[in-house]
């Protein structure tokens, strides 16, 4: 059965849960509401890339603009950091799109709707609600992913940049045990970033969508609104920080070790 | 381990999934966005680059065109300058030798009419000498023809 979130609340009281609404099953992989917000992103992103590639023109029209102004100047920042257009060009679409894709779903994630639109289902003689779009970061599936395509890719910028064995040297060196110590803590920290980044955007996001669900709970009028601005820009930031973070980790991960 | 990853709701399969709808859209974006929108923006730079190259190229040229105009100009005044001159004396020399030839011819004519004044001069006073002689024998046979009556 179809309901609104809100009603339901005012019934049962909120309920938060960490784990992610789970609305279907596919071959035995289950389907949750994270995943289906993911993928009606990305479908809005294609789509607005398609539109602009259509009409692509010398002479720009406002929606060409707008993002000839976000790539032309994530490529000219990338170029400073990296000090070469060539690595820039190179390492320009997982930076790019790790910003546009996390910015997307986090901003996606305040529309009207999402959250608050989704099924009645009973479970155990209860009847639970289960909606059917949720902020995808608040799910921490999500962003681990990310997380992991960005680790992925730092690694991949440092061994293509220094050569396998020189890059692994950074993590385990022989030379001195001084060496061997900072090695092994380079390797820690490394691997310590997998978490940072799937944690710190998971517990923003979530934090912000428990915030507004307890707020509207309490206050549905007027309060929420300065908060919702808020979480649109704790959205750009966070995008923002996933994206320049693993910029800076992959310009680390290409210089040589000392 | 297992409670936090149950409380997370953590799968590998979720995670998967997400890393391959990240590649998905990162390949799509490449292809319909950003190739796009970069090799446009490097042609306009390009384009622009060119532009002023041109616009620079077209100042140089037309200064050289300036100097080269100033140049001929300066030739073509003193060139006409000279030919004006030449004009001049040349004229000035015609005019002379038509002056001086106005003069003889005008001195010939003189000369001539004098000549003819002269000879007329001369025929009239024979003519008068003729017509006296003339009169005087008539008037002399007048005056012996009333002597002898």
């Amino acid at each position: 059965m179809l309901g609104i979130a809100t009603a339901y609340a005012a019934e049962v009281g909120i309920s938060v849960k960490l784990a992610p609404y789970i609305v279907g099953e596919f071959l035995g992989v289950p389907i949750t509401a994270t995943m289906l917000t993911t993928w009606l992103t990305m479908a809005v992103l294609i789509g607005l890339a398609f539109l602009v590639n259509a009409k692509i023109a010398t002479v720009p029209g406002k929606l060409q603009s707008v993002f000839e102004l976000i790539i032309g100047g994530v490529y000219d920042y990338m170029s400073e950091v990296l000090e070469s257009k060539e690595m820039a060009r190179k390492y320009f679409p997982i930076i790019m799109t790790i910003f546009l894709f996390v910015l997307a779903l986090n901003w996606v994630g305040l529309l009207p709707g999402v959250t608050s639109i989704g099924l009645y289902e009973v479970h155990d003689g209860a009847e639970h609600f289960t909606p059917l779009l949720y902020p995808a970061a608040t799910d921490l599936n999500i962003t681990i992913g990310f997380a992991i395509a960005a680790v992925v890719a730092i690694q991949l910028a440092g061994v293509l940049a220094l050569g396998l064995f020189k890059y692994a040297g950074k993590f385990i060196n022989f030379h001195s045990p001084i060496g061997f110590a900072v090695g092994i803590i380079e390797l820690i920290s490394e691997l310590a970033r997998l978490i940072s980044f799937s944690f710190r955007l998971f517990g923003n996001i979530f934090a912000g969508k428990v915030l507004l669900l307890v707020v509207l709970f309490f206050v549905p009028y007027v309060v929420p609104v300065p908060l919702i601005f808020f979480e649109v820009f704790v959205g750009f930031i966070q995008a923002f920080v996933f994206a320049i973070l693993t910029l800076f980790f992959i310009k680390l991960a290409m210089e040589a070790p000392h | 381990m297992e409670d936090i990853i149950k409380a997370f709701g953590i799968d590998g399969r979720l995670i998967l999934i997400q890393i391959v709808n990240f590649a998905i859209l990162m390949v799509a974006l490449v292809y319909f966005l950003y190739n796009p929108i970069l090799n446009m923006l490097k042609a306009r730079e390009e384009k622009i680059v060119q532009g002023i190259k041109d616009a620079e190229a077209a100042a140089a040229a037309k200064a050289s065109a300036d100097a080269e105009k100033k140049v001929i100009l300066t030739d073509a005044h003193t060139e006409a300058a000279a030919v004006n001159a030449r004009a001049k004396s040349a004229a000035d020399a015609t005019a002379s030798d038509i002056v001086a030839k106005a003069q003889t011819d005008a001195a010939a004519v003189m000369a001539d009419a004098a000549l003819k004044a002269q000879q007329l001069k001369l025929q009239a006073e024979r003519d008068s000498q003729a017509e006296i002689a003339k009169t005087a024998i008539l008037a002399a046979e007048k005056i012996l023809t009333q002597k002898n009556a």
